[in-house]
């Protein structure tokens, strides 16, 4: 019965070759910690994955209540933590994560340039990594607003001041970030919806090409 | 199991008997160092709830904002260059500081890999790219904990700066402010401010907090912001 019902689906989708290709894909045993321990190094990379997909979930979960308006903003956060079962352990794991994910990405970061894996035919692959680390602060720096108590206003306030200083449409840009002349209602639904939508979707997109060209150029060799 | 679609398979690595395939042999072992990580992550954030701060004012003059920790180097460094670069007379050309040099940096780490021109691999055969990394570690250090410290200071000198500027004048502090003891209102009543010398010994923290939002005998309403109040309590209980 399950193996009909694969086989009419795959049928349709033939997504077995790929998924072949994705399971039966080898791993050298210099990058398998059950080999040699020290190749826990090339963990960090996959658990960092991990934990986007963790910051994906609880942040899923989170939109469930949060309320992106100045007067909700706060309100919603405090209602998540008082009153939402595991409410306070969901927003806690989503703000604690982000720090995490810094950790493990500037962990993963170390090991590719002590390692000088970056050499060719790798070099675009940096590229998209330092470009996803760019769109991870990007994520810090967005969130840190959301919840809008008075350390999300004024260090959010320090940070988009600093775009001014852009030659000739530092001014313009100010107010494309911020959406008016000060932080205020139109900021909290900017950074809400580059949080939730514009960075989620460049980030994804990122991190397929992270995999395929890892996929394409295998793992690089012993160090 | 080398082929076309995956070049890379084609390197020694990869042609020895010890290789494994992907699912399951070697996802299974690595989701376990992950859920190692997401198990750490649910206990720390099981007993390190968000600090949620007071509601944002944006009138809020007395609030000196922190970010997160991973950010203290940014504002540290705009911070410190600015000063310098001020010292220096170049105010006029800021945008050097805080745009073009931030873009050369991003550039530099971006372009990692066009850098290194180096043929080992070895890091210590990489004196350009050890130095590079030397220079990351002492400069992100050195900001990071500077504006840790920073921010430590600014927040220690608060309460006084709000004394300063708000109570000097009519009371008496040590050797401090107003010392006649005597203040004179603009409608020619004459008020007794007394000294805070000693204050933290004579009221409870919510009496104080208290005679700032509800004035009585006679001083004036100051609509301190709230975090003028958090400052101003917690340190006006410690005078003794």
């Amino acid at each position: 019965m399950w193996t009909r019902l694969v086989q009419w689906v795959d049928e349709r989708l033939m997504v077995s070759p790929l998924w072949r290709d994705l399971a039966d894909h080898p791993v050298p045993d210099h990058v398998n910690p059950s080999e040699h321990v020290k190749a826990f190094v090339y963990c960090f990379g996959g658990v960092t994955f991990l934990l986007i997909i963790a910051q994906f979930v609880t942040g899923m979960f989170l939109a469930l209540y949060y309320v992106p308006d100045i007067i909700n903003s706060y309100n919603s956060t405090h209602y998540i933590m008082t009153q939402v079962a595991f409410g306070s352990q969901v927003l806690a794991m989503h703000n604690w994560g982000s720090s995490l994910i810094i950790i493990m990405v500037t962990l993963h970061m170390l090991r590719i340039y002590w390692m000088g894996a970056y050499r060719k035919p790798r070099e675009l692959n940096w590229i998209v990594g330092s470009l996803m680390m760019l769109i991870i602060l990007g994520f810090g720096f967005t969130g840190y607003l959301l919840p809008w108590d008075e350390k999300a206003y004024f260090a959010t306030q320090v940070g988009v001041n600093f775009v001014k200083y852009v030659p000739f449409i530092g001014n313009a840009l100010f107010l494309a970030v911020a959406g008016g002349p000060s932080i205020g209602a139109a900021t909290l639904s900017r950074f809400f919806a580059v949080h939730v939508l514009f960075l989620p979707a460049a980030l994804l997109g990122l991190l397929g090409l992270h995999f395929l060209m890892i996929r394409r150029n295998g793992i690089t060799g012993p160090y | 199991m080398a082929d076309d679609l995956h070049p890379g398979h084609q390197a020694k690595e990869y042609q020895s008997p010890t290789v494994v395939p992907f699912w399951p042999e070697h996802l299974l072992k690595e989701l376990v160092v992950g859920f190692v990580a997401v198990f750490v992550l649910v206990l720390f954030a099981h007993f390190t709830p968000v600090p949620l701060g007071a509601r944002a004012d944006p009138g809020d003059w007395a609030f000196q904002p922190a970010p997160d920790w991973y950010f203290y180097w940014v504002q540290n460094l705009f911070d410190v260059g600015g000063y310098y670069w001020s010292v220096l007379g170049l105010t006029s050309l800021d945008w050097i500081l805080m745009f073009a040099l931030p873009t050369v940096g991003v550039m530099i780490f971006i372009g990692v890999p066009f850098i290194d021109r180096h043929k080992e691999r070895r890091l210590l055969k990489r004196p350009v790219m050890l130095a590079i990394l030397l220079f990351g570690f002492v400069f992100f250090g050195y900001f990071t904990a500077n504006g840790v410290y920073t921010h430590k200071t600014l927040v220690a000198a608060e309460p006084m700066a709000i004394y300063t500027s708000s109570c000097a004048t009519c009371h008496a502090l040590g050797p401090l402010g107003n010392q006649t003891g005597v203040f004179k209102l603009p409608d020619g009543q004459y008020i007794y401010p007394p000294p805070l010398t000693n204050v933290g010994s004579i009221l409870t923290a919510s009496e104080i907090r208290h005679q700032l939002v509800q004035p009585e005998g006679g001083m004036p309403q100051l609509n301190l912001p709230p975090a003028a109040l958090k400052y101003l309590v917690g340190w006006l209980t410690t005078l003794k």
